[in-house]
């Protein structure tokens, strides 16, 4: 069953740069994004910065409105209910944030921060909040008499714990998980990988993992959509990407991404310049200035997301629609 | 021959009342043209380590003991005066974080055509011309028009190259590297490894190459040292660390990363946190949480023992006796 499905959804922010308003300058941060995530699924979702992938995690929090395009949550569209309705959903649909030592309120201790959405849900009776908060602090690894301190006193990976501890306690369908590694230390990572892979499992839950980590990204996901500049590029299952990437972008996304062994020699695809900023968003495929393989056609014909075998890619280069155009740049220039 | 020695390093912090000894006693060295990168975990003591052989220690911080040795002389005996002479110009370095370190009010060229300025007396429009000249070199594009431009108008991959521009402009002979690609973005980060990897080796620069991430220890370094809490757990050609890792911290770390070419359903673990620095063992460092922890391991703290050539670890599952 689908749990969530993100149709053709857009994020443009309105940046005032005249005091007259005459111009409208507009960052198009999210611009025409779909994908589904089925129960309890992963889709992990990588780009660099500025490829809108926070953006669209806050779309389907209902933390930001989008400009256009559906959010269906169990087939219903979050933005046509109402806000006093919406409140009973939110509780399914939670979020573990990036940063453990800012997510927590540093004057609340740990019982109070997990007895907020207890409450404010009515997950359990009062009378049973104590015994709710140690259950929640167990299933994370931490311990009862962890229930009366502050965020202060715990380190990096234990507040994370906190922070996923907090997201459960409303028993909820569907998290939407904003890099919730990348502040961790190393060894501290992979703690707390298994242990949100060890509560999907328990609780069939459904993932939008948020990184730009591509082997937690491999590690943690069903699914994977990478996206470049407000849209996705391509997705398919995580075996198919991983071992036969379609699209330059992915390719090169994964030839950067460092491997722990000295001993793989790979090709290394080095891109030019850097990710264009979302304001002024090239013409036809957004990733033609940087493409080593880029064609005429690529520079004014948008590539659309084509799907074969759950394999989708957008790309002139694998749609075929360049038929009898060998006008491929070796160089990279365009 | 050796560029930078350090012996028996000890740079400790007074901090109401209590002793945290981020650097406590640790050796290393490294040779001309080479580079040495430390790994660690945030508290290891490797950025302070760097700021050490700085100079750039304050209170209530304090280098307790050792030898800074820079061409073989030690820097600890040096004035604040002499040590001007050295940073930027024979020791420089690349900070973490280009967003936050460069002026965001002084022209990006001016700021690292200030460098040769400073150290070359150099008159205003040589020193611009050399800037330009080494912006082109670290990969800006029009640098002469970019000359002119603020951080702002920069992006953080463009921000790092000139980062990094700032720092071989005097051609010094060793750049000390912290975390110089964390901020960056996959693709760019592999683009200034290359730049940096590149320069050191075309000038016959030295790195000490500060970082958290196994991947690019892999693709950069020489040689080795893994630091915990303090201290050097192991030191290796970047060969030796990977294929045969000693000390159980490094095989831990090696195993705990999740990796694109393997598919484990479960990662391995490190089991529990990392000390607190005023709380540290009393024997190794590690013995609170190694999975082969024996009673000597609590009770004493190891030495760093050679057990190949070029691979030493701190470890008593290796000593011979």
């Amino acid at each position: 069953m689908k749990m969530i499905e993100v149709v053709d959804l857009k994020k443009h922010f309105t940046l005032n740069t005249s005091v007259l308003n005459t111009e409208i300058t507009e960052v198009k941060a999210v611009n025409g994004v779909s994908f589904h995530i089925d129960e309890g699924e992963t889709l992990g979702l990588v780009g660099e910065s500025g490829s809108g992938k926070t953006t669209t995690g806050k779309l389907i929090l209902r933390l930001l409105k989008p400009t256009d395009g559906k959010i269906l949550f169990e087939e219903r569209d979050i933005n046509e209910i109402k806000d006093r309705e919406f409140r009973k959903i939110r509780k399914d649909i939670q979020v573990i944030f990036q940063n453990p030592y800012a997510s927590l309120d540093p004057k609340m201790t740990i019982e109070d921060i997990l007895t907020q959405p207890l409450t404010i849900h009515k997950i359990v009776p009062p009378l049973e909040f104590k015994k709710e908060c140690v259950r929640l602090l167990d299933m994370v690894g931490l311990s009862a008499k962890d229930a009366k301190k502050f965020p202060h006193e715990f380190s990096g990976g234990q507040r994370q714990r906190i922070g996923i501890a907090r997201a459960i306690a409303t028993k909820p369908k569907f998290i939407v998980c904003d890099e919730p590694v990348s502040a961790l230390d190393i060894s501290i990572q992979s703690q707390i990988l298994n242990l949100m892979m060890a509560l999907k499992k328990e609780f069939k839950l459904s993932y939008l993992f948020i990184a730009h980590g591509l082997n937690v990204i491999k590690h943690v996901s069903d699914r994977v959509a990478v996206m470049y500049l407000g849209k996705i590029v391509e997705m398919g299952a995580v075996e198919d990407i991983y071992t036969s990437p379609k699209h330059p972008y992915t390719k090169a996304l994964m030839s950067a991404s460092p491997i722990p062994d000295p001993d793989i020699k790979r090709e290394r695809i080095i891109l030019k310049d850097e990710i264009p900023s979302p304001i002024h968003i090239p013409s036809g495929c957004a990733f033609h200035t940087r493409c080593p393989s880029c064609m005429d056609i690529c520079k004014h014909k948008t590539p659309e997301l084509r799907t074969e075998n759950g394999h989708s890619v957008a790309c002139h280069l694998s749609l075929g629609t360049v038929l009898g155009d060998n006008n491929v740049n070796g160089d990279g220039s365009c | 021959m050796r560029r930078l020695q350090i012996k028996e390093l000890k740079t400790y912090f007074h901090i109401d009342g209590e002793i945290i000894p981020a650097v406590d006693g640790v050796s290393f060295h490294i040779d001309r043209g080479e580079i040495l990168a430390i790994v660690g975990e945030s508290g290891s003591g490797k950025s302070i380590t760097a700021l050490s052989i700085m100079g750039l220690i304050k209170s209530p911080g304090k280098i307790e003991g050792g030898e800074i040795l820079f061409n073989d002389t030690n820097l600890l005996d040096y004035k604040e005066k002499q040590m001007r002479q050295i940073r930027g110009n024979k020791i420089s370095m690349v900070y973490q974080e280009p967003m936050s370190s460069l002026n965001p009010m002084i022209r990006i060229g001016d700021q690292v055509a200030e460098v040769l300025i400073i150290h070359k007396k150099m008159s205003k429009a040589e020193a611009k011309k050399q800037a330009i000249e080494v912006m082109e070199a670290v990969g800006i594009q029009d640098a002469g028009r970019r000359y002119n431009d603020y951080p702002a108008q920069f992006s953080g991959g463009m921000r790092q190259r000139i980062m990094i521009a700032m720092a071989i402009v005097c051609h010094p002979e060793l750049i000390i590297a912290d975390e110089p690609t964390t901020a960056l973005d996959v693709t760019i980060q592999a683009e200034i490894l290359e730049l940096l990897k590149g320069l050191i080796k075309q000038n016959s620069m030295s790195m000490l190459l500060i970082t958290h991430d196994l991947g690019v220890v892999a693709e950069t370094a020489d040689r080795v040292c893994v630091m915990y809490c303090g201290k050097i757990m192991e030191e290796s050609s970047k060969a030796g660390l990977f294929k045969n890792p000693l000390n159980p911290y490094t095989q831990g770390l090696i195993q705990c990363i999740p990796r694109i070419d393997d598919k484990a359903e479960v990662l391995y673990t490190i089991g529990g946190n990392v000390p607190h620095p005023t709380d540290f063992p009393k024997g190794c460092r590690f013995s609170t949480r190694c999975p082969k922890v024996m009673e000597k391991c609590i009770a004493e703290l190891p030495p760093l023992m050679a057990v190949e050539e070029n691979h030493s670890v701190r470890c008593w599952l290796y000593d011979k006796e």
